[in-house]
């Protein structure tokens, strides 16, 4: 589990996040919900440890975040786009993580298969299409089984099948006890996959619960819908 | 320890397979076989090399430098969401980028001292205070990427340092000596010197070689100070604090910042 508390974050004088207090919950995927710029990339960061918070603590597994990075042996990240050594091969970069994490893949093969970029893996990074970048991410993500994964905007470059591989190998990982952080902003992806959402607006909490909870409370029958009034709530 | 060695690795791999570094090999190998067809004595051939060095090598270790990490600033934050430290990613990325670019300044003009068969130990010297000043720059470009988050603004400013330290402070030496010049001068051009890793560089290469056609005019004042024990001490001393210094800081710095 991941528990956020009393986090803010200001550059300068910008506040972009505002004293949050939040769960994400183990074995389920949590939406990150939010207009630009409200603060989720901040958010994903302060938890990878890429933003130092202003103010505030983060847990992991009840352990507070370590100055030396042990913790992120937990984490896959995926980034919205990923960027590694353009001279690199895909191959060398898988080795290159097994060997920072001292593990060796038991899931990369399969992974490969999944995504069918057998072909691809010895050409430079560089050379590879935004879509296929974005699979061998993805691979990067899922190949170490990490408990929790984040996973920012993951979708937004891949082809309709792929999309529909990924979000297969999201369900089995989250059936088997995975902690899902997901953001994105196509409404039916969030309904089809997260359990619990949470909206952020302008650094500060507006909701963090269940799906159902949140349609509840807002009297509407879908998610779009429910986010919708939101932001006309937060805009009022 | 692991993990570094690891990043120096997988850094040197990336580093070593752009085409810039092997331009830089090609520059260094046409150029000292230059020197070695057409000059005339040896001496002078090394006070040739020297000067090229003393120049080129600052300004491609500056600029590469600062251009290699603000490229791989995505990649850095990437690698930072695997259990490593920040200090880790600094340190090998300062290594890596310095032994790419000694590593390829040193084949070329190796191959061209290999295909004369010219070896002695003056030209050993040079090339090595060139390894050096490699370090140090690198150093430097480093240093300036992680202050200066603008790219152009810090590319700019690394430029601007690299002609500072291998034109400006010596005309700001020679104002400062010829304003001063019925005065004794020694101790603040000592110092002013120390404050310029390519006098001191110069002055070192000098005190070892006795090279005084070679002098700029810093060093012509300060070959006379520095010469004996202390000399040496002093002047290794700062070279050692200008290579390890602006990286003990950017890893400070570093390890602070917020990433993109």
């Amino acid at each position: 589990m991941i528990k956020i508390q009393n986090l803010s974050k200001s550059f300068k004088k910008h506040h972009v996040l505002r004293n949050l207090n939040l769960n994400f919950e183990t074995g389920k995927i949590t939406a990150l919900v939010g207009p630009n710029a409200c603060g989720k990339t901040t958010l994903i960061r302060c938890v990878l440890g890429l933003v130092i918070p202003s103010q505030g603590q983060i847990f992991i597994d009840q352990e507070p975040q370590d100055s030396n990075g042990v913790f992120r042996k937990k984490i896959g990240y995926m980034p919205q786009v990923p960027s590694f050594p353009g001279n690199l091969s895909s191959l060398e970069l898988f080795a290159m993580l097994e060997d920072l994490r001292k593990e060796k893949s038991s899931q990369k093969e399969k992974l490969i298969q999944h995504f069918h970029i057998e072909n691809v893996l010895k050409q430079p990074f560089e050379q590879l299409s935004g879509g296929t970048k974005q699979k061998i991410a993805a691979v990067m993500t899922f190949m170490f089984d990490a408990p929790i994964i984040i996973l920012d905007e993951p979708t937004a470059g891949l082809d309709p099948l792929s999309i529909v591989r990924f979000k297969e190998l999201l369900t089995k990982k989250v059936s088997q006890g995975t902690t899902v952080v997901l953001t994105s902003h196509i409404m039916t992806e969030v309904e089809q996959l997260a359990h619990n959402l949470v909206f952020i607006n302008e650094g500060s909490l507006v909701f963090s619960g269940k799906k159902n909870q949140l349609l509840e409370k807002t009297q509407t029958t879908n998610l779009e819908n429910a986010v919708i009034q939101l932001f006309e709530e937060k805009k009022n | 320890m692991r993990e570094l060695l690891l990043l120096i690795k997988y850094q040197f791999f990336n580093v070593m397979r752009a085409k810039w570094l092997l331009f830089y090999g090609i520059f260094f190998f046409f150029f000292t076989n230059g020197l070695l067809m057409f000059g005339s004595e040896p001496s002078k051939t090394v006070a040739s090399l020297l000067s090229i060095i003393l120049f080129i090598v600052p300004l491609i270790s500056i600029l590469y430098a600062a251009i290699y990490w603000y490229n791989s600033e995505s990649f850095h934050s990437v690698l930072l969401t695997q259990p490593i430290q920040r200090a880790q990613v600094y340190f090998s990325s300062w290594i890596s980028i310095s032994v790419g670019l000694v590593g390829s300044y040193l084949i070329g003009t190796f191959g061209a001292l290999f295909f004369h068969l010219h070896f002695d130990f003056a030209t050993l010297v040079v090339l090595f205070y060139g390894s050096l000043l490699s370090f140090i720059f690198v150093g430097l470009g480093l240093l300036i990427s992680v202050l200066v988050q603008d790219r152009m603004k810090g590319i700019g400013l690394t430029f601007l340092i690299w002609l500072y330290f291998a034109i400006f402070h010596d005309l700001i030496v020679f104002a400062i000596a010829w304003s001063l010049k019925e005065y004794p001068i020694e101790v603040p051009s000592l110092i002013l010197m120390l404050l310029n890793p390519v006098d001191l560089t110069r002055v070192e290469v000098l005190l070892n070689l006795d090279l005084s056609a070679m002098m700029g005019y810093t060093g012509k004042i300060l070959q006379k100070v520095l010469s004996g024990y202390l000399g040496p001490i002093l002047t290794i001393g700062a070279l050692l604090l200008w290579t390890f210094l602006p990286t003990l800081l950017g890893i400070k710095v570093f390890s602070k910042r917020d990433l993109k």
